[in-house]
């Protein structure tokens, strides 16, 4: 009796199962789910400004501290972009294994001026984060991000791979792609805070083209299509506010730089809420004319920022 | 369950780990145990003392060496030979009431907090280090008073010079002070090795100047290292050479991109001053690329008049900037003159010049 | 709980496995510090040995062999007993595994003749030392051990957990490596401690040593009964019941506790007819051994790979000694491969011919030598990738004269280079190059494409005297199967014969 009753068990429990797991798909939905794979969506970061607001700012000075405070000051102070309970994330430019003095990244002491306005303004947690060309631990330690950022307190979360999930870019070249999804995730605002740099084909890498640190997979396909590719990444990221900072530019040899004489003392610390009039301005650090940027034309022709930043309520302040 | 070694009841499985367990239990409760020594105990806990201190002793290890041995120093992005840090002695007072400062140090990354854009020459000339302190007058109806003592570590003997020679531009009274030396605006500049030393008052005073000039002697007492050869001096002509005229020029020579390690002089030639120029190359083909390059540039901002083959070796002449240009290559050398108002003045120097190089 | 000698030795065998297991974990460049990475390599006086005889100098940092020398010359085989990690690890596979009756038990542990094998393979491998090949590597313990856990353990661990690396690692011929490994430690449950007893090389030396230790087990005939119980749990089967062979006991104490008459003692300069002093070895088999290491070296050494045909996919670590002295120095003990940052370190197949199996080659399409990173160099215990300073690597500083070290040069291939092939805009190898100026330079060319459009191109062409050959450029190229440009040792600052250029 016993033995009938699990044989019976047994011949049930296999077909259940086998059915349970059939796959009756055709190629032809099997192909076609496969392209559709769930991609995520990313909220809009941005925080609401009126136009007697003031929406982008030039801080001339050599104190990257005071600098980034009195930057906040003018566009409103802190607290209008930062609420308490808001997990901030930072997105430096942590691309390259190099020296800070060599300004092939962000400089660590404004990074840090950053977490410390975020925090005092009631941020629950701030997050850096980056995606590294070069390898990602070389790269936060040689930076000095890591050290700055565990001094100031934030929370560095590494690329690792399974980290990364599909997301929606809707752009004109870029569609769907692999993204650094983790800290997007936790999110509730974006601050992208990026150097001034030469590139040696997109012109220059300003905070358009930073989002590009959030990206994985293949991303060295983006050249082909550099300029299309750097104003769907504007489209894509709406954040909270963006930090170029131009006090020490790389002039020369970008992305990668390598000898100081790459390196040009410019003092300027450019923040705004339009990423397009940023860039447009800190163009100008390198002595270029924005106009003549392929990315930043895109950008002003699909309505995604103004690169005439004149037309904006902006103002310029020295520290 | 898997069975792994071909007996039929002892298998691999929660079976066999329990009687594994159950045997050590055995085996350390029940069995009649063997008599430990007094020695025995003695030596197993010192040899676990033993691990313990090399356990320690890693730990220690480790904490000893930092990132900052495995990465790029500080020094080594600026790119130039270690220079040992400079300690010098400077008297704290000077007669008259004068006090000194805090020295401070800055390195070619942040030099450009003390000079501001200057750094960036300074940079140009690959400086290792900067040391620099300040004397003021304490008195209250002297306020104003100082005297800046800036002591460059430039990191070799060619780079001192040059950045001596190119804030020279001419002017001021020689002094024998270091490898040279001169005063100009009641301030002493001098270079010494791999130094170049500035003492810089206020304002032109004698009082003051007497203290700038021994304040540079005590520096330059204290500096060490060897001159050296500096190649630029060896082969320039010394024949109508203007004394205190030569200049060294590390990188982007003219507005040139591609001119490097270029040595000018002014020469007196047919009654004139004439602008000389000679230019060490890796190789006889990168001279004539260079020339090339150069010739181009002529080209699209002036006018090339002339390009011809002289001596085997390719010049050229030409008009840009205002003045005449005559560029020849002698091997591994680039040379001629740059920035006349005579042309025949020019070409004729420049082919003399020719002949003198070796 | 009394601490008796066993008990102590067990503990000592934990130790210095977590101990080896610690400095595995820790060598990346976040974690290293000052810890001695190299510790148990530089301990091993068989990597001692044969790196002294392929280059007749002793490599600095191996000193530190003398200590287990010393120690074997005075206690015995205290070293497999008490911290060879790969010797715990397989007591431990043994232990935990076998499972039989007391006599079989007893049997197993008694001496064989097949355990004379590994004094066979010393020989065979120090003669090979001799003529300038180190092949230490594919047997010794602490080689083996640590190869294994580089490029198969710890991977396989990342990939289940994500803690040992930020981005995936993998290497070539971890199947290979792993099933090794596997073998050695499946074989102890035929004989418990196989490896140990047949097959250690390093055993062998310090079993050779042994023979002048002055500490051995001493058998009391009085109050031996024969009844074989020493050899319960004998590691080094060294017949304790009868002579004791100096040669195999593994000084691990176990006899002494097995015996149920106290027999058993370990004495200092006890009668010499109590003991087998020189190993048991054929002198003919011993001889054989040598005379297959004579002629297999030139057989190795000789089937091109290492003068003149190199193969163009032999990369080595910045800071390589030139190839025929690499091959005498690298013991394959995958160290470098361990803390290389990017993955790019490998271990060969055949790339540098048979002797170079193990030996660390880059692959660019798995990493690329991170420009101010010089890691492989500092861990390396033998120096066949010196000690290099970044300065040094890069060419600056004092260092500024001699130029940066260069390990191969680029080649673009214009069949696949998207603006020469393609019509279409590319230059990640020009974004990447890490060098200022940069290696990668560009030429503008205007095209019409098929479908009508004309487009400003920008083609890239590498500079061979800028170029350090770091792969950066390789490992970004978006042809991925076979990169548009990939780096070969041409150019490659440690080999003479190896340069393009004249100037």
């Amino acid at each position: 009796m016993r033995r009938l009753l699990s044989t019976g068990i047994a011949t049930t429990g296999i077909i259940v199962g086998a059915l349970l797991l059939l796959d009756k798909r055709t190629g032809k939905e099997y192909f076609r789910q496969m392209l559709e794979k769930h991609a995520h969506r990313i909220p809009n970061f941005s925080v609401e400004v009126s136009a007697s607001d003031v929406q982008m700012v030039v801080v001339r000075g050599s104190d990257v501290k005071r600098m980034i405070r009195a930057a906040f000051d003018v566009l409103g102070g802190a607290r209008k972009f930062i609420r308490r309970d808001d997990v901030v994330l930072i997105k430096p430019n942590v691309a390259f294994d190099r020296p800070p003095a060599l300004c092939a990244t962000t400089n660590p002491e404004t990074l840090k001026a950053v977490i410390e306005v975020c925090y005092e303004a009631g941020a629950k947690e701030v997050i850096v984060a980056d995606n590294p060309i070069n390898e990602p631990e070389g790269c936060f330690i040689k930076t000095g991000i890591k050290r700055a950022s565990i001094e100031a307190g934030a929370r560095i979360i590494y690329p690792k791979p399974h980290l990364f999930e599909m997301v929606e870019i809707g752009g004109v070249a870029l569609k769907s792609w692999l993204a650094f999804y983790e800290p997007l995730r936790l999110a509730t605002k974006v601050i992208g805070v990026a150097p001034v740099k030469d590139h040696n084909l997109s012109s220059a890498s300003m905070c358009m083209k930073n989002w590009y640190g959030l990206l994985g997979g293949t991303r060295n396909r983006f050249h082909q299509r550099i300029h299309d590719v750097i104003a769907d990444l504007a489209n894509w990221m709406k954040p909270t506010l963006v930090i170029l900072d131009g006090v020490r530019v790389l002039m020369s040899n970008g992305p990668t730089g390598g000898r100081l004489s790459d390196v040009a003392v410019k003092n300027t610390i450019i923040a705004g809420v339009d990423q397009v009039a940023v860039d447009a301005f800190g163009y100008t650090l390198l002595g270029r004319d924005p106009n003549e940027l392929g990315y930043l034309q895109r950008a002003k022709e699909r309505g995604i920022g103004n690169p005439n930043w004149g037309e904006l309520n902006w103002k310029e302040v020295s520290v | 369950m898997i069975n792994l070694t071909g007996r039929g009841d002892d298998t691999m499985s929660f079976v066999h780990l329990r009687k594994l367990i159950k045997e050590h239990i055995e085996r350390s409760t029940i069995k009649p145990k063997r008599a430990v020594s007094k020695a025995e105990r003695a030596i197993s806990l010192s040899i676990l003392l033993t691990l313990l201190v090399i356990a320690g002793i890693v730990a220690h290890m480790g904490r000893q060496k930092g990132i900052a041995h495995y990465v790029l120093s500080e020094t080594a992005i600026a790119g130039v030979a270690k220079g040992t840090a400079l300690k010098l002695q400077l008297p704290s007072t000077m007669p008259n009431g004068w006090k000194r400062g805090k020295i401070e140090t800055y390195n070619a990354s942040n030099l450009y907090e003390k000079i501001d854009g200057r750094a960036e020459l300074y940079i140009s000339y690959d400086v290792v280090e900067l040391v620099c302190t300040s004397y003021k007058r304490a008195q209250g109806k002297d306020e104003g008073m100082f005297i800046d003592v800036f002591i460059y570590d430039m990191g070799s003997p060619q780079n001192a010079f040059g950045i001596y020679s190119y804030e020279r531009a001419g002017v001021g009274k020689r002094l024998k002070l270091g490898d040279d030396g001169y005063e100009a605006g009641g301030s002493i500049y001098f270079w010494k090795g791999r130094y170049y030393v500035q003492v810089i008052a206020a304002f032109e005073d004698e009082a003051m100047k007497q203290l700038c000039l021994s304040l540079a002697k005590i520096v330059e007492r204290q500096l060490k290292g060897e001159r050296g050869k500096l190649w630029g001096l060896e082969l320039l002509p010394k024949e109508g050479l203007v004394n205190g005229s030569v200049v060294y020029i590390k990188r982007k020579a003219f507005g040139y991109d591609f001119l490097e390690d270029v040595y000018t002089a002014q020469y007196r030639y047919g009654g004139k001053n004439i602008k000389a120029f000679i230019s060490k190359c890796k190789s006889a083909s990168d001279a004539r690329s260079k020339l090339a390059k150069w010739k181009e540039a002529v080209k699209k901002y002036g006018q090339v008049m002339k390009s011809e083959q002289y001596k085997g070796q390719p010049l050229f002449t030409g008009k840009s900037g205002g003045g005449f240009v005559v560029v020849f290559c002698k091997d591994g050398l680039l040379g001629g003159v740059i920035e006349a108002e005579d042309i025949k003045l020019a070409e004729s120097f420049a082919k003399a010049l020719f002949g003198k190089l070796r | 709980m009394t601490m008796r000698i066993t008990r102590a030795r067990v503990i000592s065998q934990c130790f210095f496995f977590c101990l080896f297991l610690f400095l595995v974990l820790v060598s990346s460049l976040e974690r290293v510090g000052g810890y001695p990475v190299s510790l148990f390599l530089r301990l091993d006086p068989l990597v001692a040995l044969s790196t002294v005889l392929s280059t007749h100098k002793l490599y600095g940092e191996l000193l530190l062999s003398l200590i287990t020398v010393v120690l074997t010359l005075l206690l015995g085989r205290v070293f497999c007993g008490w911290a060879c990690p790969m010797g715990a690890l397989n007591q431990f596979v043994g232990w935990l595994f076998n499972v039989r009756s007391l006599r079989e038990r007893i049997e197993l542990n008694r001496y064989k003749p097949i355990y004379a094998v590994k004094y066979y393979v010393l020989i065979f491998m120090l003669a090979l030392a001799l003529f300038g090949s180190v092949q230490i590597g594919w047997l010794d313990p602490i080689c083996l051990l640590h190869r294994s856990m580089a490029t198969y353990i710890l991977p396989a661990i990342n990939s289940a957990l994500h803690v040992v690396y930020v981005r995936q690692h993998e290497h070539h011929f971890a199947w290979l490596i792993g099933i090794i490994f596997i073998v050695v430690l499946g074989l102890n449950l035929y004989i418990p401690r196989f490896f140990c007893r047949v097959i250690c090389p390093l055993g062998a030396l310090l079993g050779i040593l042994s023979r002048f230790s002055i500490w051995r087990i001493e058998r009391n005939e009085g109050k031996c009964t024969q009844c074989s119980m020493c050899l319960k749990s004998c590691e080094g089967a060294s017949d304790p019941d009868k002579q004791l062979r100096k040669a195999e006991c593994m000084v691990c104490f176990n006899c002494l506790e097995d015996c149920p008459h106290g027999a058993l003692s370990f004495s200092l300069l006890p009668p010499v007819d109590g003991e087998v002093t020189n190993p048991t070895l054929s002198g003919r088999r011993a001889f054989l051994a040598f005379i297959c290491g004579i002629l297999i070296y030139p057989m190795m050494r000789l089937s091109g790979k290492v003068y003149k045909s190199f193969d163009k996919r032999l990369i080595r670590p910045p800071g390589s000694v030139p190839e025929p002295e690499f091959l005498a120095r690298c013991v394959k003990c995958g160290q470098c491969i361990r803390i290389c940052p990017t993955n790019a370190l490998q271990p060969a197949l055949y790339e540098a011919g048979i002797e170079g199996i193990f030996t660390p080659v880059l692959d660019m399409r798995l990493g690329y030598c991170e420009l101010n990173c010089t890691l492989c160099g500092q861990v390396c215990p033998t120096g066949a990738i010196q000690k290099i300073s970044v300065e040094q690597k890069l060419g600056l500083g004092e260092f500024a004269d001699s130029g940066p070290i260069r390990i191969g040069t680029a080649f673009i291939d214009r069949g696949r280079c998207l603006p020469f092939a393609m019509d279409t805009p590319c230059l990640v190898c020009q974004e990447v190059c890490p060098v200022s100026p940069k290696a990668i330079f560009t030429r503008p060319v205007t095209v019409r494409r098929r479908d009508g459009t004309v487009v400003e191109l920008r083609r890239p062409q590498v500079d061979p005297t800028k170029c350090i050959g770091c792969g950066i450029c390789e490992h970004s190229c978006p042809v991925k199967d076979e990169p548009a440009i990939r780096v070969t040792p041409i150019g490659e600052t440690r080999s003479p014969d190896r340069r393009l250029l004249l100037t």
